[in-house]
């Protein structure tokens, strides 16, 4: 139920989040628009603000092109009506209810003739003026064509002809204006909207009033209009709603005056104007109006331009509006969303697990596909600009197919939609990145790396089995990255390219499934491989531990199996060794702590008959043999125990930095006593600095304890025992040489317990004293070495030195 | 009136044997033969020390003076036919003041039932706070103005020698000196090889301030580096 309400809450958060993102991408969307087709000037935005149509300055600038066109026809000037009606170069979208306006492209092409004070275009097309039938001959025309893309050619349009030239065509090209005026006047007349009337020396020349009444120098207008403006052959009079306007403000045109018209002081209209007249009175309501024309050239359209010009104002503010709209919206989703935050969060676990089970590879092309193709207007802009800036030939080659994607290359609609695509793209892979740690590795190429990585393996045999594949994947990279490229040279020169590409796709992916499966039947092998070898030195470094895990591979399950056989065996045979010392150490401990009680009793009441002072002489004979050899019992087994648990391996050590001369010197003087009474000397030669090494001196001690023990009963008597240290590079080593009492028998190991020279066992000694030095030294970390020759018997004893620098321990 | 000793073992010739020495020695000693029967007897009579047996029927050694500890402050000392040095400080641990390997030395067995007697009745208050200008470690305490060891409360006689090494080595407790620095410090010169000068005057203080000279509890050689007196832990 919980999780259920989970569930729900983080669609709630993500759907809120979503929302205010689509609403905010819509809200830009329909700003851009307004931007995108008007531009950021100043003029569309006083524009924008205005509520009457008849104050913008588009109407303005349409008015006083249309006083220029008349006037120009009223002077049998050249006409361009792509400046005031004929407007085929624009269209509908219908998609976005806008009509495009290409207004502006047309103002920087103006020519102002301060000759003549008519503003020309330099693109002049004549062709497209006439229409056929007009009563040109043929050759006339062909002329004409010439003149026209002569003078396109050249900035200046007709003016950059000669003087002979104009004189030579003046005839044509009088003719010429006259049929494109005429042609324009027919345009126009069934347009509404927009009255005219054009005199010249009194006579009316064109007007589209059928009989309703208009007077320009009175200021009458017909019913319905009430915007009137008036070219008096000087100055221009404008009325609204009738009410004069101040058209020419202090007399001076400057950048900033709306009306562009002549009647300035320094913008005077030329002579040959002075008997035209034209009047100019606009609608109050526009009406949309459309003719069909269709011409030599084509198809024409002409509309009414005042009716779309508002049309269009109209649209952009509905735009506007919209989208302010769409961004408080998205505002407000965008704010619940942040305060759901805690809510998207089980909602991005969830994505998390989703995407998670997709390949990484896939995820990369589907989160930055979208993105780049978003980006490629820009991209593409980029590119063409660094072509161009390196070598304009370059350009010619390859950047015109990138200006291709510069301009205009998504509508609104697919813009709005891949933006979105790429957003939600992106947010999923990035919570992907986020949720799932190292979300890489789900992917084909970490599972091609994986069946090249000998990670799992630890020995070099089966490493190199597996390092062997990635000659194989590099060699099909490489294969794969010349293929592909010779695809894509074949796109441009072949019609069969489409399925060459195919080809080589397929090609490639079979060998990529070729390789994977190879790749990982030759995994699973060089692991059974690794398995089996490890086994080896695994048993070979002693240990027998069994994993249980078996080589896959038929064949190499058998060969484990008999290793596994032979390690059983071994096994059993070390398992017993073990057993068996380990019961002998038992024995001995419980045995020595079972003798332990009796022999305490023993000396205790041997200790009581020694007090006892009435005995006879031989009775305390009796109890002087008893009392040593109760005590002598009691060392034995001390030693005994000692010596077990030393090869045993169980005698705890306490090791720490000790100088060894001085040990040597300390045992020395601890058994002076024992020596001065016996019947051999001891030479020692130990030297004075200190010859420092690690070992449990308590340990040691009893080893040379034992070895000078040894010397002193088993010398000849009167023979000198020496003893000396000294440093063999690394290795400190003690020596202790004696000569033997009685003929050393050779093939004796005098380390082995309870051996001795002699057979008889007769002396004192519990036959374990070498043992115990041998094993304690050992036990110490040093070595114990024994030698004889002739009769001298010599131990060597040897540690390694610690280096200077660990010297601390002493004061 | 004489002290009374329990002595605990399942063994009972050892228990006579203790018990004949320890009647030499001047106690009263109460036996009994394994753990329960010493509780019941702890229970029920006065009793200044105990000697107890750690491998016991019923009720084993280490156990009963966990129980002997939950009440009584006497001294204990432990018997035992094991001698590592792991079930000394197992024994000490569990509460016991002294720990005794078997086969022991009976006259050795004797010092320190004496030595624990001495510090339990007469000795408790020195133990208990530092007096003035004394050092004490263990059974052992040293007087810095009269310049005289006492053990187990007892003035050990000492030559003037030995009175320096063990004031040297007393108010160092546990730091280990090597014989060149004694020799420098107590003889004020320079020796050679001192270590044979010194070692002999080692043995002769353990002789007098050791139970058992032979296996030393306090004096000790630090083998390879030098001497030192152990710094004992106190019981709890």
């Amino acid at each position: 139920m919980d999780t259920k309400l989970k569930k729900w809450k983080s669609v709630v958060s993500l759907a809120v989040l979503a929302a205010g993102i689509i609403l905010l991408l819509a809200g830009i969307g329909k700003l851009n628009n307004v931007v995108r087709y008007y531009g950021l000037n100043k003029e569309n935005w006083s524009d924008l603000r205005q509520e009457d149509f008849q104050e913008t300055n588009k109407f303005s600038r349409y008015l006083t092109r249309c006083l220029e066109a008349y006037l120009s026809m009223a002077s049998e000037g050249p006409v361009n009506m792509y400046r005031i009606g004929n407007l085929n170069h624009n269209y509908w979208d219908y998609d976005y209810n806008y009509y495009y306006d290409y207004d502006y492209d047309y103002d920087y092409d103006y020519n102002y003739n301060y000759e003549t004070g008519v503003v020309s275009d330099s693109s002049w097309d004549y062709e497209n003026n006439i229409n056929s039938g007009s009563g040109f001959t043929d050759e006339e025309l062909e002329e004409l064509e010439e003149l026209g893309e002569y003078a396109g050619e050249y900035s200046g349009g007709l003016n950059g002809l000669s003087e002979a030239e104009k004189e030579k065509y003046k005839e044509q090209i009088k003719k010429a204006n006259k049929e494109s005026a005429e042609h324009l006047h027919n345009q126009m007349k069934d347009d509404k909207n927009l009255l005219y009337k054009i005199t010249a020396d009194g006579k009316e020349m064109y007007t589209n009033t059928e009989g309703q009444k208009l007077d320009g120098a009175a200021g009458v207008l017909p019913e319905g209009y009430n915007f009137l403006l008036y070219f008096d052959g000087a100055k221009v009079k404008i009325i609204k709603d009738g009410k004069d306007i101040d058209v020419y403000g202090n007399g001076f045109y400057y950048d900033t005056n709306r009306w562009y018209v002549p009647g300035y002081e320094n913008f005077k209209a030329g002579e040959e104007y002075k008997n035209i007249t034209v009047t100019i009175a606009v609608s109050k309501e526009l009406k949309p109006y459309s003719r069909a024309g269709y011409g030599r050239s084509g198809y024409e359209d002409v509309t009414s331009e005042l009716y779309w010009q508002k049309n269009n104002i109209n649209v952009q503010k509905e735009e506007l509006r919209k989208g302010a709209v769409l961004l408080a919206i998205s505002a407000a989703f965008l704010l619940a969303g942040f305060f759901l935050r805690k809510w998207k969060r089980e909602g991005d676990r969830l994505l998390g697990v989703m995407t998670g089970r997709i390949w990484f590879e896939v995820k990369v092309l589907a989160a930055f596909i979208p993105v780049i193709w978003f980006a490629l207007p820009w991209i593409g802009n980029i590119i063409s600009r660094i072509l161009l800036m390196i070598n304009y030939d370059y350009y010619e080659e390859w950047g015109e197919s990138w200006e291709y994607y510069n301009s205009g290359y998504f509508s609104d609609k697919e813009g709005l939609i891949l933006a979105l695509l790429s957003i939600l793209l992106m947010y999923l892979f990035i919570n992907d990145m986020i949720r799932n740690k190292k979300t890489w590795r789900h992917g084909i190429c970490n599972k091609i790396y994986q069946l090249v990585s000998a990670k799992e393996t630890s020995l070099p045999a089966a490493q190199r089995l597996i390092h062997r594949g990635i000659w194989l994947v590099g060699g099909t990279l490489l294969l794969g990255i010349v293929m592909i490229t010779a695809a894509i040279f074949a796109v441009n020169e072949y019609q069969t390219a489409g399925i060459m590409i195919l080809i080589v796709l397929l090609v490639l992916v079979g060998l990529t499934a070729i390789q994977v499966i190879f790749l990982k039947k030759s995994k699973e092998t060089a692991m059974d491989l690794d398995l089996l070898t490890g086994r080896i030195t695994q048993i070979h470094n002693g240990g027998y531990e069994s994993t249980g895990e078996k080589p896959a591979d038929e064949g190499l399950a058998r060969v484990a199996a008999e290793l596994e056989d032979i390690r059983r065996g071994m096994e059993k045979a070390i398992d017993e060794t073990v057993k068996s010392e380990r019961m002998k150490v038992e024995l001995v401990t419980n045995v020595s702590h079972d003798i332990k009680t009796p022999l305490t009793s023993i000396i205790s009441y041997v200790e009581f008959l020694k007090q006892e002072e009435d005995l006879p002489e031989h009775v305390k004979d009796y109890i002087r043999i008893l009392d040593e050899k109760s005590k002598r019992l009691n060392n034995m087994i001390q030693d005994v125990f000692a010596v077990s648990k030393a090869a045993s391996g169980q005698l705890p050590v306490k090791l720490e930095v000790l100088d060894f001369g001085k040990l040597l010197n300390q045992t020395l003087a601890d058994m002076e006593e024992v020596i001065s009474n016996s019947k051999v000397m001891i030479k020692a030669d130990i030297p004075e600095h200190p010859i420092m090494i690690t070992a449990d001196g308590q340990r040691l001690y009893r080893v040379f304890q034992n070895l000078i023990q040894n010397a002193l009963k088993y010398s000849l008597e009167g023979s000198r025992v020496f003893l000396t240290l000294q440093r063999d590079g690394a290795m400190a080593e003690a020596s202790i040489k004696n000569i033997s009492r009685m003929e050393i028998k050779g093939n004796v190991d005098f380390t082995e317990r309870f051996a001795r020279g002699d057979e008889s066992r007769s002396d004192g000694g519990s036959g374990l004293g070498l043992s115990i030095a041998r094993s304690f030294t050992e036990a110490c970390g040093g070595s114990f070495r024994l030698e004889t020759n002739a009769d001298l018997f010599v131990v060597v004893i040897s540690f390694c030195v610690e280096e200077e620098g660990k010297l601390l321990i002493s004061v | 009136m004489k002290d009374v000793i329990l002595v605990v073992d399942d063994d009972r010739e050892i228990v006579k044997a203790i018990s004949i020495l320890l009647e030499n020695e001047g106690y009263e000693v109460l036996k009994a033969y394994d753990g329960m029967e010493a509780l019941d007897l702890i229970a029920r009579k006065t009793i200044r020390l105990v000697l107890i047996d750690v491998m016991m029927p019923r009720l084993d050694g280490l156990s009963a003076v966990m129980r002997i500890r939950e009440k009584q402050n006497i001294p204990i000392i432990v018997l035992s036919a094991k001698s590592e040095d792991t079930d000394k400080v197992l024994g000490l641990s569990m509460g016991a003041d002294d720990y005794v390997a078997k086969p022991y030395h009976p006259q050795e067995l004797a010092a320190r039932v004496k030595s624990q007697l001495r510090r339990y009745t007469s000795l408790g208050d020195i133990n208990a706070g530092s007096m003035g200008n004394r050092v004490t470690n263990g059974r052992l305490s040293f007087h810095m103005e009269e310049k005289m060891l006492y053990a187990d409360g007892e003035p050990v006689k000492l030559t003037a020698t030995e009175t320096k090494i063990v004031e040297l080595l007393m108010r160092n407790l546990g730091r280990v000196f090597p014989a060149e620095e004694i020799y420098r410090r107590v003889w004020e010169e320079d020796c050679f090889s001192p270590e044979n000068t010194v070692m002999v005057h080692i043995r002769r203080i353990r002789e007098k301030i050791e139970l058992n000279p032979k296996e030393p509890e306090y004096l000790k050689v630090v083998w390879g580096i030098g001497y030192k007196i152990e710094k004992m832990e106190k019981r709890s």
